[in-house]
C-alpha cells in the first residue's frame, strides 16, 4: 500500500530562542496510507491545529521529516510549499472560506487557476465536480447566496479540483447543523469508498471520528492513541 | 489568461465598493483632468495660432536687404553706411533665374505703394482709395484677400504695364451704388494724388478684409470710407517714375506653391541662391525673415506654461496616488482571510502581488480615463466659450481659425502615468499582502 503521509520525529516550536519558547508538538511519528480515512482528534490545545498546518504544508516543522507523497516538505521554500498545497492538498475548512464576490464555479476553478490549467479545461472539470457534489444548479451563485451546507459542498468540490493526494478537512461540519453535517460527512464517505480518496479529518467530535477508519488522538502534543479498523497498525507511543 | 482573470477580479472588487472606489479615484481624476484641460488648451492655442498665422500668410517668408556692417567697418569699428543704389536691388533677371532653377516652386509676391488717390463716380462723389502695385502672387499669398469676381492682376498685366485694377466690394457699392453691380470690365478714372489722372479697367473684385478697417480712414459716412485698390506692380513703378524710392520694395515675399514641400529646405535654397548673387556686393546682402520664427517663440512660452501647470497638477496626482495606496491597504486588511484562502489553495506570492497591483492599476486607470474625458470636455467647453467670445468680434473672424484639439500625446502620457501611479502606489500594499502568513491570514477575523 502506498504511503501518502509519513511523519518522523515531528517537532514544532514557537518563539524559538526566546524566554517564552514553546514546544507544541513533541516528536510525532505516524504514517497514513493511500485510501485511508483518518481522523485526528484531541482537545483544544493538544496541537491539532499545529499538526494540521504542517500536514497542509501551510507551515514547516521545526524538526523531523515530513514526507508527503514522496516529497520532503520541510525542505521546501515558500513558493514550492504553495505548489505542494496547490497540487497535493485539498483543504476543507470549518467556515468554508469560499472567496466572496466570486461565484461557485469560479471558486472551484481557483486551485486550477493557480495550477495554470487552461480556461476550457478548468470550466469542464469544475462543472464535473459541481455535478458530483450535486451543486450544478448553483454554479453561478455567489457564496452569500448559498446556505452553509451548499457552501461546504462547493468547498469540497474546490478541494478536489487538482486531484490532490489528500483531502484535509478541518472541522468540516463545525459550522453546520446536524442534518447538513451528516450530508457533508456522507460526501466524504462517498469520496472515500467510491473514489478511494485519502482523507484526513481534524475534529474534536468523538462521534464524527468514530465514522472514520482510523483515529489518531493527540494530547499535549503527543499521540496518545492510534486505533484503526482498516489500517490495523496501531502505533502507541 | 491569468492577466484577464486578475482584471476581472479587480473590477469585481471595485464594483463591490463603488463609493469608496470613486472617492479614491477623485484625486487621480482631478489631477488627470487638470493636465488634460491645460494641455488641450495649450495645444488648441498653438493650433489656432498657427492656423491663423497661415491664414494671414504664415506660409510666406520675406527676403530683405541687409547692409553688410561687418565688412564696412573702419579700424575703430565704426561702420561706414552706404545707401542702396540701383545695382543693389534684386533684379527681374535674378527672379527669372530663380524660377528657372526651381520651376513652379515659389510664388513671388511684390508690392509697392503709390499712396492715396481718388475716383469720381457718375454722381460726382469723390471716393478715397489707397493704391498699391502688386504682382500676381500678392493676392494669393496674402490670404486675407478673397476674390469675389473676375481675376487678380497677373503677369500679363505686369509685363504689359497694363492699366488693370482690382477693387473691393465696398468700392463697388460706393461707385455703382449697389454691391451686386457687374463691375468687372468697367473703366474708372483714377486720380493718383500728386502724380497723374488716368483710366483703369476693373479686372476683379475682392472682399474688403474687415481687419483693414483698423488701418483705413473710416468715417461714419459710407461714401467717405477709404478702400484699397491694386494695380500691376510694373504699372505702378512706371507711373511713379518721378519718385523712384517709393516704387522700390524693401523686401520680396515668397510663398511656397507646394505646401507639402519642406519649408526649411525651401528657405535654405532661397538664401543660398541670393547669397550667391550678393557675394560680390561689398555693401548689401540679403536676409530671410521667417514669420514662423515668431510663432516658435509663442509656442515656446506656451510649452513652458503648459509644463508648469502640468507639474502643479502632478502634485494632485501624487496626492491621489497616496489615496490609492491608503485604500489598497484598507482593502488588503479587509481581505486578509481571502488572501489566506488563496494561499492555502496554492497561490504563490507573485499571484497575490499581481492581483493587488492589477487592482491598483485598474483603479488608477479608470480614474485616469474619467479624468481624460473630463479634461477633454473642459477643453471643448472653454473652446465654445472662446468661440462665443470671438463671435462678438467679427473683425477677427476672417482669419482666426479657432481649433480645439486635445493633445494625443498628453492623453497617452496621462493614461500611462496613471497606470504608473497604480504600479508605484499599489506595490507596497500588494507586497504586504503577498507576504502574509497563510496561517495567520486564515485565522483572521
Amino acid at each position: 500500500m502506498k504511503t501518502i503521509i509519513s511523519m518522523h520525529g515531528i517537532v514544532k516550536k514557537f518563539y524559538i530562542g526566546m524566554p517564552n519558547e514553546l514546544e507544541i508538538l513533541h516528536g510525532l511519528n505516524f504514517k497514513i496510507n493511500e485510501g485511508e480515512f483518518t481522523s485526528i482528534v484531541g482537545p483544544s490545545g493538544s496541537g491539532k491545529s499545529t499538526l494540521m498546518n504542517i500536514i497542509g504544508a501551510l507551515d514547516r516543522p521545526t524538526d523531523g521529516v515530513y514526507m508527503l507523497n514522496g516529497i520532503d516538505v520541510a525542505q521546501l521554500n515558500d513558493s514550492e510549499l504553495s505548489a505542494i498545497r496547490n497540487k497535493e492538498i485539498g483543504f476543507v475548512f470549518q467556515n468554508f472560506n469560499l472567496v466572496s464576490r466570486t461565484n461557485a464555479i469560479e471558486n472551484v476553478e481557483l486551485p486550477m487557476l493557480y495550477a495554470g490549467v487552461g480556461r476550457r479545461e478548468r470550466r469542464r472539470r469544475a462543472e464535473k465536480l459541481l455535478e458530483m457534489v450535486e451543486m450544478s444548479d448553483r454554479a453561478t451563485h455567489n457564496p452569500n447566496e448559498l446556505s452553509g451546507g451548499q457552501k461546504q459542498r462547493i468547498a469540497i468540490a474546490r478541494a478536489l479540483a487538482n486531484s490532490p493526494s489528500i483531502i484535509l478537512a478541518d472541522e468540516p461540519t463545525g459550522a453546520l447543523d446536524t442534518v447538513t453535517g451528516h450530508m457533508v460527512m456522507d460526501i466524504f464517505h462517498k469520496l472515500h469508498k467510491e473514489e478511494n480518496k485519502t482523507i484526513v479529518l481534524i475534529t474534536h467530535s468523538k462521534e464524527l471520528a468514530a465514522e472514520t477508519d482510523r483515529i489518531i488522538t493527540l494530547r499535549d502534543g503527543k499521540i496518545i492513541s492510534d486505533t484503526g479498523k482498516a489500517g490495523g497498525q496501531n502505533v502507541l507511543l | 489568461m491569468f492577466f484577464f482573470e486578475n482584471i476581472r477580479l479587480a473590477i469585481a472588487s471595485l464594483r463591490s465598493n463603488k463609493m469608496r472606489a470613486i472617492l479614491t479615484m477623485l484625486g487621480i481624476i482631478i489631477g488627470i483632468s487638470a493636465v488634460i484641460t491645460i494641455t488641450t488648451l495649450g495645444n488648441s492655442l498653438k493650433k489656432t495660432l498657427s492656423n491663423s498665422f497661415n491664414k494671414l500668410g504664415g506660409q510666406t517668408f520675406d527676403v530683405e536687404y541687409r547692409f553688410k556692417q561687418e565688412e564696412n567697418q573702419d579700424e575703430d569699428g565704426v561702420y561706414q553706411y552706404r545707401p542702396m543704389e540701383e545695382d543693389d536691388y534684386i533684379t527681374d533677371d535674378m527672379l527669372k533665374e530663380l524660377e528657372a532653377k526651381y520651376p513652379g516652386r515659389y510664388l513671388v509676391s511684390r508690392s509697392n505703394d503709390l499712396g492715396a488717390g481718388t475716383v469720381k463716380n457718375k454722381k460726382g462723389d469723390k471716393l478715397n482709395v489707397s493704391i498699391s502695385g502688386v504682382t500676381e502672387g500678392y493676392i494669393k499669398s496674402a490670404s486675407i484677400y478673397k476674390m469675389l469676381s473676375g481675376r487678380t492682376v497677373n503677369n500679363d498685366d505686369d509685363n504689359g504695364r497694363k492699366h488693370s485694377i482690382i477693387v473691393s466690394d465696398i468700392f463697388v457699392k460706393q461707385y455703382f451704388g449697389h454691391e451686386d453691380a457687374n463691375a468687372v470690365g468697367s473703366d474708372i478714372s483714377l486720380d493718383i494724388t500728386g502724380l497723374c489722372d488716368t483710366d483703369f479697367t476693373i479686372v476683379g473684385v475682392f472682399k474688403f478684409p474687415k481687419i483693414l478697417e483698423k488701418y483705413m480712414q473710416s468715417t461714419s459716412n459710407f461714401m467717405d470710407r477709404e478702400t484699397p485698390v491694386m494695380i500691376p506692380y510694373e504699372t505702378a513703378k512706371k507711373l511713379n517714375r518721378s519718385n523712384e524710392s517709393n516704387s522700390r520694395d524693401w523686401y520680396i515675399t515668397f510663398m511656397l506653391n507646394d505646401m507639402s514641400m519642406d519649408r526649411d529646405q525651401a528657405l535654405r535654397d532661397i538664401e543660398r541662391f541670393f547669397n550667391e548673387k550678393y557675394r560680390n556686393n561689398k555693401y548689401w546682402g540679403i536676409e530671410i525673415y521667417d514669420p514662423q520664427n515668431e510663432l516658435g517663440i509663442v509656442n515656446k512660452v506656451l510649452n513652458i506654461v503648459t509644463l508648469v501647470i502640468s507639474i502643479i497638477a502632478a502634485i494632485s496626482l501624487l496626492v491621489g496616488g497616496i489615496g490609492v495606496m491608503n485604500i489598497m491597504l484598507v482593502s488588503i486588511t479587509e481581505r486578509t482571510r481571502e488572501i489566506g484562502v488563496r494561499k492555502a489553495l496554492g497561490a504563490k506570492k507573485r499571484h497575490i502581488k499581481t492581483q493587488f497591483i492589477v487592482e491598483a492599476i485598474i483603479l488608477c486607470l479608470i480614474g485616469g480615463i474619467i479624468g481624460v474625458l473630463l479634461g477633454i470636455f473642459n477643453g471643448y467647453l472653454i473652446g465654445y466659450i472662446a468661440r462665443y467670445a470671438l463671435g462678438q468680434m467679427p473683425e477677427y473672424q476672417d482669419f482666426v481659425a479657432l481649433s480645439i484639439q486635445p493633445s494625443l500625446n498628453a492623453i497617452l502620457l496621462s493614461l500611462g502615468f496613471s497606470m504608473l501611479i497604480g504600479v508605484f502606489f499599489g506595490s507596497y500594499p500588494a507586497g504586504k499582502a503577498a507576504k502574509l502568513d497563510p496561517i495567520e491570514a486564515l485565522r483572521y477575523e
